[in-house]
């Protein structure tokens, strides 16, 4: 075998294992998404946070979310106006909320749907994540065998795409549903929180939908070019 | 890339008997035509569908030959 024989069974042998790397790992997500959903779904109770916003209420946000209350005065002595009464609110108890990047609400249930909603973020990100490696793969594999306009290659590239795009949307939707129905309902610590105080709020990453745009336009010009070859295949 | 459905046409090339009578090869007709081999062998072997004028003169002058000796319409 000579040289340059050996360089390119080496190079197969690499494209070969991390196609095989890349596979295994994307079933991985998928199966791990999976079982993310089911135990999201069997009640087993879920704890976090969900994305809230204040919406009124008097408070002061640097010892947690501490609302004003008349009569009640903050550890260093002060008092803020406006405050509500004490039938309102317990003076020094503070919100359910933490920061968490946005402001989040810390709830506990222990089944339902909103569960599983709750979940999202994770579950969603395996699945969808695992699925568009899957679709890519074959992709991926036909520009490393130098031919970009495969047979398949535009439907799976705009394949991807879509689930990314569904995938972010119910990333962003159901925290956002689940977030009302803990309000609505009383899903956390202490007591209820005044209506009006709190709102559901929408924890919204952007960075997908740049992934979603350039899958997009990587489909149409697979796309393209594939018309383009057909219309010059067996051209000498 | 994968061929697609034939053409339909009727067009056959006779490159094979050209090259067997001059005692040629077809890494003999691409370098004198500067042809890659792959595309003379997909002339040679019927599977074009359409072929450039500059490929088809420069095939005919290293076979002096002319395009109607190259390609034929069969009945």
């Amino acid at each position: 075998m000579g040289a340059v024989d050996t360089v390119v069974q080496g190079r197969s042998l690499a494209s070969g294992g991390l196609v095989g790397v890349v596979t295994v790992a994307a079933v991985g997500a998928v199966v791990a998404g999976a079982a993310q959903l089911v135990l999201a779904a069997t009640g087993r109770g879920t704890s976090g946070t969900l994305p809230v916003r204040i919406s009124g209420g008097p408070a002061r946000a640097d010892l947690g979310i501490v609302p004003a209350v008349e009569g009640w005065a903050y550890p260093d002595g002060s008092f803020a106006e406006p405050a509500v009464p004490r039938d309102v609110w317990p003076g020094g108890q503070p919100l359910p909320v933490q920061h968490v990047g946005g402001l989040g609400l810390t709830w506990w249930e222990p089944s339902g749907w909103a569960v599983v909603a709750a979940g999202a973020p994770l579950w969603l990100s395996l699945l969808v994540g695992g699925l568009v490696a899957l679709l890519l793969v074959p992709v991926l594999r036909s520009w490393a065998h130098a031919d970009p306009f495969a047979a398949g290659a535009a439907p799976r590239l705009a394949g991807a795409a879509a689930a990314l795009l569904a995938g972010w949307a119910l990333v962003v939707v159901l925290p956002h549903l689940a977030a009302r129905h803990a309000l609505a309902t009383h899903a956390y610590g202490g007591p209820a929180v005044p209506d009006g105080w709190l709102t559901a709020g929408w924890s919204v990453p952007w960075w997908p939908l740049t992934v979603v745009a350039l899958l997009a336009v990587l489909a149409w010009a697979t796309h393209r070019g594939r018309r383009l070859a057909r219309d010059t295949e067996g051209l000498v | 890339m994968t061929a697609e459905a034939e053409a339909p046409h009727r067009v056959v090339c006779r490159l094979g008997d050209l090259l067997e009578a001059r005692g040629m090869t077809l890494v003999d007709l691409a370098r004198a035509t500067g042809v890659t081999v792959a595309n003379l062998s997909v002339l040679k072997n019927g599977r074009a569908r359409a072929i450039r004028f500059s490929t088809l003169t420069a095939v005919c002058d290293a076979l002096g030959c002319r395009p109607g000796d190259l390609l034929d319409v069969s009945p």
